[in-house]
């Protein structure tokens, strides 16, 4: 009976072989223990992983590593090439970066003047188009927002003009030249020359003034000159009657006859 | 009176007949005178013709008796007019003088145009001044005038 008890375990295992054909069983039973060496295998692993991890001294370890020999093992242009740069920027949050900048802080930091001993003026000046710039400036934009009335308040035009050496700029000017460029004839043409005229003397009064000095002078020069001819014709006429022995009284003796003379 | 003429010295002498001197001096500004006419009376024929004609300009060329017999004429008419008109020519009236009939009345244009051709023909004449009692010239005693001081 026991061997027919035992009997059936090992037939239904002949049944099964008989069934599902050596083959097969042979590879159920390899997955089997292969699964099963696997899991083992993979609790030892972790167990003994985690034993040598607790194990090593990595403060022991980084000492150890050559840094430079690695560094120069590192191939810097092979990195960078396999960077997308592009894909960087675009991650990088301009704004956040912005605003997290203490710009009073670099202020401070800052040696302006060790940047302005730097700066090449002559070359930013040569590099840059004048002409363009200049094309650009709205003058009369610019001349509408200045107040002509306050910055000629502003002006001190005593101290200017103290400031100006006169005597240096006449020097500098040729008279020679301005008269020779000077249309004299326009000038002439454009001036009332007969009512000027007529104006000063008007004011001046010539015609007084010629009556009252040289008209006097005049008149009394020939006053004088007509007394000494009247003195000259008496005398001859005096020596004209001692030539011929004749009375000659004071006084004439008839109105209209000169003195001494018959009418 | 005195201040009025101031020139005389002597108030009184104003009307007395005027001697050789301021006379002669007087005949001598009126020599001037017209012979400046003469003159201008050249010139402006001389313009005249340059107007008609074009230029350039040129004075007329005169002979000398025409020059003479113009110039005398120019003369008689100058001491003429003066005579007859104010009884003074420039010169008589710069020295003060004034010829008028030997009564004192202005003398007239025939007895004006007589002294006057006897004048520009017979200057001399003028030296019988002296020895007249009454300060006459030839002129004068032949044209029956007298020259006397009456400054304008």
């Amino acid at each position: 009976m026991m061997r027919r008890a035992a009997a059936p375990g090992l037939l239904d295992g002949m049944i099964a072989l008989r069934v599902l054909g050596p083959v097969h069983t042979v590879a159920s039973l390899g997955r089997l223990a292969l699964g099963t060496a696997a899991g083992v295998a993979d609790a030892l692993l972790r167990t003994a992983t985690n034993a040598v991890a607790d194990r090593i001294d990595l403060d022991g370890l980084v000492a150890r590593v050559d840094l430079d020999r690695a560094v120069e093992r590192v191939d810097i242009d092979r990195i960078v090439d396999r960077v997308d740069v592009g894909r960087v920027v675009d991650r990088v949050d301009v704004d956040e970066i912005v605003d997290r900048v203490d710009i009073d802080r670099i202020m401070d930091r800052l040696d302006l003047d060790a940047i302005a001993d730097r700066l090449d003026v002559d070359r930013i000046a040569d590099r840059v188009d004048v002409g363009r710039v200049a094309g650009r400036v709205d003058v009369n934009t610019i001349a509408d927002g200045v107040d002509v009335a306050r910055v000629a308040d502003r002006i001190d035009v005593n101290r200017v003009a103290d400031r100006v050496d006169l005597a240096r700029i006449t020097d500098r000017v040729d008279v020679d030249r301005i008269v020779s460029r000077a249309d004299i004839d326009a000038v002439i043409a454009r001036i009332d020359l007969a009512g000027l005229a007529k104006e000063v003397l008007e004011e001046i009064d010539l015609g007084r003034i010629v009556r009252d000095t040289g008209g006097g002078m005049a008149g009394e020069t020939v006053d004088a000159f007509r007394a000494r001819s009247m003195r000259a014709d008496r005398r001859i006429d005096r020596v004209a009657d001692r030539l011929l022995h004749r009375v000659a009284p004071a006084s004439g003796d008839e109105p209209g006859t000169a003195p001494g003379r018959v009418p | 009176m005195t201040q009025a003429y101031g020139w005389y010295g002597r108030a009184d002498l104003r009307g007395d007949t005027a001697g050789i001197v301021s006379r002669g001096l007087a005949a001598v500004v009126d020599f001037l005178v017209a012979t400046g006419l003469g003159l201008a009376l050249e010139l402006a024929a001389g313009c005249a013709r340059m107007a008609f004609t074009g230029p350039p300009f040129k004075m007329p060329d005169l002979p000398g008796w025409a020059t003479v017999l113009g110039g005398w004429v120019i003369a008689v008419l100058y001491l003429t007019a003066g005579w007859a008109m104010v009884g003074r020519t420039v010169g008589t009236g710069l020295m003060g003088l004034r010829v008028a009939r030997r009564t004192g009345r202005p003398v007239k244009i025939p007895r004006a145009l007589l002294r006057a051709v006897l004048c520009v023909t017979f200057p001399w004449g003028l030296l019988w001044v002296p020895f007249s009692r009454r300060d006459a010239s030839l002129q004068d005693l032949l044209t029956s005038t007298a020259v006397r001081y009456d400054p304008p």
